[in-house]
């Protein structure tokens, strides 16, 4: 008896000690986050107090006032919105097509079209807009939200190809035999047999190219330099750091609340994220 | 229903020739089975047949229409997949009902359809369920009630019963002839296990590397194999094959092998008296060798040879000998009643009435006494 319950206390301790390890290291920053953001700045600035602690008495809305009174969060926070979702579900059309394509229709030289896709993923993002400016400038869209739903797409394109690509070579061919001996050209097979059956691989895609749409600092700040049509990433870090000075309170804020469509993205899609749909389609 | 021929077909992938100019008529209401070793280009046929696969030469036709280059959807034709290919997504009602409505069937006709085929297949109770909640039996029906429902001109199954434990596989083979009688359509069957063909098959094709070896009835090929391919591959345990020579001796001929020397049937001593001296393979089935007891023997004692029994496996309803036969080994049949161990030498009959005599070069043709009656 006694040892049993040893043996689920020695269980519970080896499961939740490393658990709770790993959870405070991955919270801590967003807890510092929000910590920062609420504190005044006579508090913040405080060094004999516990930077990790907040007396009541220290608790101030100022810095969310001054997010969205004295800059254009919103604004930065809506340009974010719109650029991310736009050109996330450009990427994931093009992606859908170009991953069916790749891994179903046996055409000469789609194993070299696949290669060449990875290979365009592997090329840094952060040399690709050198070139990209130039093309952005030609094409006139400077400073305007579409250099970015433009140019998003050329990092998120490859990255869920492959992605797809790997999903949905997982989908048994047979399932597609059947589909066209009942009747099915390519384009029904895909939109009726293929993209109900790779939802969990099409959900993870977009999550994944939403956050980096909505994570990417680079092209935003090169593209884009009117303070109204900024994003957010760049929004908050141009306009709270003005010269040597930090609005510690307010970034933390922006930042914080930056994080948190990513969040709620994920809890929407994470339950359609069910691994195991095409368990029954074959043995 | 309809007849289905294929004339000449070829496929070939990159260098390798899949299927080498194969031809084959299925008559109308045929139960027509493609049967062979893995790689031999069955279920290659088979997927041509249904233009899943373009051909390189040949023609295929379907009723009187050709179909060799038509679309998978315009041949009339289903098809069973080994895996069943079930859409997941899909309850079992929308898994039948997908096709038809592909091709514009009202409602009501694609219910009263697919109530009827659940009927014959007793999966009246499943129909809402998705294929994750089903067993691999309940699938397999659903697979062949997805074909049912559609009443196409020729059925194809791909291995759909490979699967299946081997229960469960009895009797769905059962249940697929008697399918077969209700249906009275033209079926073309691709297996790998003989057991099926000889059961199933109105005829068989039996192919291997891509080209035709024989094609015949389930008991032709048994009792009259064309090469010592056919001959191993159709019967378990298979056919006992021994290179051995013909001999002429005192107006006897006489087959002798490594560890035994047994007189051809005085029927076809003429016959077979022209392969004198010549080296050819010997074939008899196990169950038309006999092990038997010292003492024990009543028929003629010239068609007894002594083998050295190498290994005993009792299977309950007889014994089943390994015996040597120099480097070669031998199977055959005995009584469970016989007590013999391995190492144990023992007179074993051989019915020389059913023996087989095949040539020694490839690709080691049936060498007849007569031609075929």
């Amino acid at each position: 008896m006694t040892d049993r319950l040893h043996g689920s206390a020695r269980r519970t301790i080896g499961i939740y000690a490393p658990l709770l390890l790993f959870v405070t290291f991955a919270l801590f920053p967003i807890y510092h986050m929000f910590l920062t953001s609420i504190k005044t700045d006579r508090a913040l600035y405080n060094l004999s107090l516990n930077p990790l602690l907040v007396s009541l008495g220290a608790l101030t809305a100022e810095h969310y006032r001054l997010l969205f009174t004295d800059t254009l969060f919103a604004s930065w926070l809506m340009n974010s919105l719109i650029v991310s979702l736009s050109s996330t579900a450009i990427a994931m059309v093009i992606s859908i097509l170009a991953a069916y394509g790749l891994t179903r229709v046996r055409f000469r030289g789609a194993d070299t079209f696949g290669i060449a896709i990875f290979i365009t993923y592997l090329v840094p993002y952060s040399l690709l807009f050198l070139p990209l400016t130039r093309v952005v400038t030609w094409l006139n869209l400077a400073d305007s939200l579409w250099a970015l739903i433009v140019t998003y797409p050329t990092f998120l394109v490859p990255f869920s190809t492959w992605l797809l690509m790997g999903y949905m070579k997982t989908i048994p061919e047979e399932i597609e035999k059947s589909a066209m001996i009942d009747g099915c050209n390519r384009l029904q097979i895909l939109t009726r047999i293929i993209i109900p059956l790779a939802v969990p691989g099409i959900v993870c895609a977009t999550l994944f190219a939403f956050s980096l749409a909505w994570n990417d600092l680079l092209y935003s700040l090169v593209f884009i330099s009117p303070t109204e049509k900024k994003t957010l990433t760049v929004g908050v870090l141009t306009e709270l750091i003005r010269g040597d000075v930090y609005f510690w309170g307010s970034l933390m804020g922006g930042a914080l609340i930056g994080s948190v469509p990513v969040v709620v993205f994920y809890v929407m899609f994470m339950d359609y994220y069910v691994s195991g749909m095409t368990v029954g389609a074959i043995k | 229903m309809a007849k289905l021929v294929v004339e000449n077909l070829t496929k070939r992938f990159g260098s390798v020739t899949a299927v080498d100019r194969l031809s084959f008529t299925a008559e109308d209401r045929e139960f027509l089975v493609l049967i062979g070793p893995s790689g031999c280009g069955k279920s290659t046929t088979l997927n041509l047949i249904a233009g899943l696969e373009e051909a390189n030469a040949g023609q295929i036709s379907i009723g009187d229409r050709q179909v060799t280059h038509l679309h998978p959807k315009d041949r009339d034709i289903a098809m069973v997949f080994q895996n069943y290919a079930l859409y997941p997504h899909m309850n079992v009602y929308a898994n039948m009902a997908f096709g038809l409505s592909m091709r514009g069937y009202s409602k009501a006709e694609i219910d009263r359809r697919i109530q009827e085929a659940a009927e014959i297949l007793g999966i009246g109770n499943l129909l809402q369920r998705k294929p994750r909640a089903l067993s691999g039996g309940q699938r397999q029906r659903v697979a062949v009630g997805r074909a049912i429902v559609r009443k196409p001109a020729v059925f194809l199954f791909d291995e759909p019963l490979s699967n299946l434990d081997a229960k469960l596989r009895v009797q769905m083979r059962a249940e697929l002839s008697k399918l077969h009688q209700r249906l009275n359509t033209t079926i073309v069957y691709v297996t790998h296990d003989q057991i099926e063909a000889m059961t199933m098959a109105t005829r068989i094709v039996l192919l291997k590397d891509g080209i035709c070896q024989q094609i015949g009835r389930p008991l032709e090929l048994y009792t009259r194999p064309v090469n010592t391919f056919t001959a191993g591959f159709i019967g378990t345990p298979p056919m006992n094959l021994v290179p051995a020579r013909i001999q002429a001796e005192n107006g006897k001929v006489m087959v002798a092998a490594d560890s035994f020397r047994l007189p051809i049937p005085t029927r076809w001593r003429q016959a077979y008296e022209r392969l004198k001296s010549m080296g050819v393979i010997f074939g008899i089935r196990p169950e038309h060798m006999r092990g038997t007891r010292e003492g024990d023997i009543a028929v003629d004692a010239a068609t007894v040879a002594r083998l050295e029994v190498d290994l005993v496996e009792m299977l309950g309803s007889h014994v089943q000998l390994t015996l040597a036969c120099g480097p070669e080994r031998l199977i055959a049949l005995a009584d469970p009643a016989l007590s013999v161990k391995a190492g144990d030498r023992i007179p074993v009959v051989f019915n020389m009435d059913s023996m087989h005599l095949f040539e020694k070069r490839e690709p080691q043709r049936r060498i007849d006494a007569a031609p075929a009656a």
